[in-house]
């Protein structure tokens, strides 16, 4: 059975760009707008096996979400990977230290994706 | 100052060159403007303790009509909402470069979502009160310009420091 991968961008176009390589990949996916979206979705779908998630995002930034995601225990072991355009050093530890497993910076290329969902997704 | 304006018109030289590239438009740099006004316009914000501003983009529809037929191969028509919302997402890249460069010099912004606007007669004048460069590129579906209106503080200085996560890179942690 296909693993399911949750995408939160408020960027529609990034959005279709990670669904493209992850069915092809043959990854299910299903999407969310911002990371309040994001952190609903992780609640109600016990299927997603990863998330990938913006940074800056109206309502709930990816930062915000990683913390409420820990902070409320919710699924332990989930991997969740950045993928944004911001590439500071400070940004990457507050992330890392809320939980993220990853960060690759836009534009992503494909293969590089893939690989690391495979990586922590299997 | 005259150094930070070069050093910042580089870095958006680059960073267009480069999402240029991300977004399949097969663009050149050009020298010369291209005409206004434009139909559309992408702006994200930006401030810091002592740089801040805003960069826009506009687009030729035909090339942000070009790289979204890739991304949905199914649809006979791209709606102007896809279109602008990759606009919006042109932007938000090309200022997201500029940031890691200011951030590996010591100058942290924070970015606000991109804001996008679709009119009929567009002209960019800018706010005058610091740096207002430019850049203008071409492609094979039509051209793209951006513009960095900027302002910085007396003591702003640009030195190397930690450096950036650059795009197309990964970390992962265990």
């Amino acid at each position: 059975m296909p693993k399911t991968v949750l995408i939160v961008d408020d960027s529609a176009t990034v959005r279709q760009q990670v669904r493209m390589a992850l069915t092809a990949a043959g990854y299910t996916t299903v999407e969310a707008v911002d990371g309040q979206d994001g952190l609903d979705k992780i609640r109600n779908n016990s299927a997603v096996s990863m998330v990938i998630c913006d940074v800056n995002m109206p309502r709930m930034n990816g930062i915000e979400m990683l913390r409420a995601v820990s902070g409320e225990g919710l699924r332990p072991g989930l991997p969740i990977v950045m993928l944004t355009t911001e590439g500071s050093p400070a940004l990457i530890r507050d992330a890392k230290a809320a939980g993220a497993k990853g960060w690759i910076v836009k534009p992503f290329k494909p293969k590089m994706l893939i690989a690391a969902v495979q990586k922590l997704a299997g | 100052m005259e150094d930070i304006e070069q050093t910042l018109r580089d870095w958006l030289q680059e960073a267009c060159d480069g999402v240029s590239e991300a977004f399949l438009m097969d663009a050149a740099s050009l020298t010369e403007p291209q005409q206004e006004p434009f139909e559309n316009l992408a702006v994200v914000g930006f401030t810091g303790d002592n740089f801040r501003g805003s960069l826009g983009v506009s687009a030729d529809w035909r090339l942000l009509q070009n790289f979204l037929k890739q991304l949905h191969p199914d649809k006979p028509e791209i709606p102007h909402g896809m279109m602008l919302d990759t606009l919006g997402e042109i932007a938000n890249q090309v200022l997201g470069r500029l940031k890691n460069s200011l951030s590996s010099h010591g100058v942290d912004v924070t970015m606000t979502p991109p804001t996008v606007i679709r009119g009929l007669r567009i002209v960019i004048d800018g706010t005058r009160q610091g740096f207002f460069l430019r850049q203008d590129l071409d492609s094979p579906f039509g051209p793209l310009s951006a513009w960095l209106d900027a302002k910085g503080t007396e003591d702003l200085v640009l030195k190397p420091t930690e450096q950036s996560t650059e795009e197309g890179e990964m970390l992962l942690f265990f």
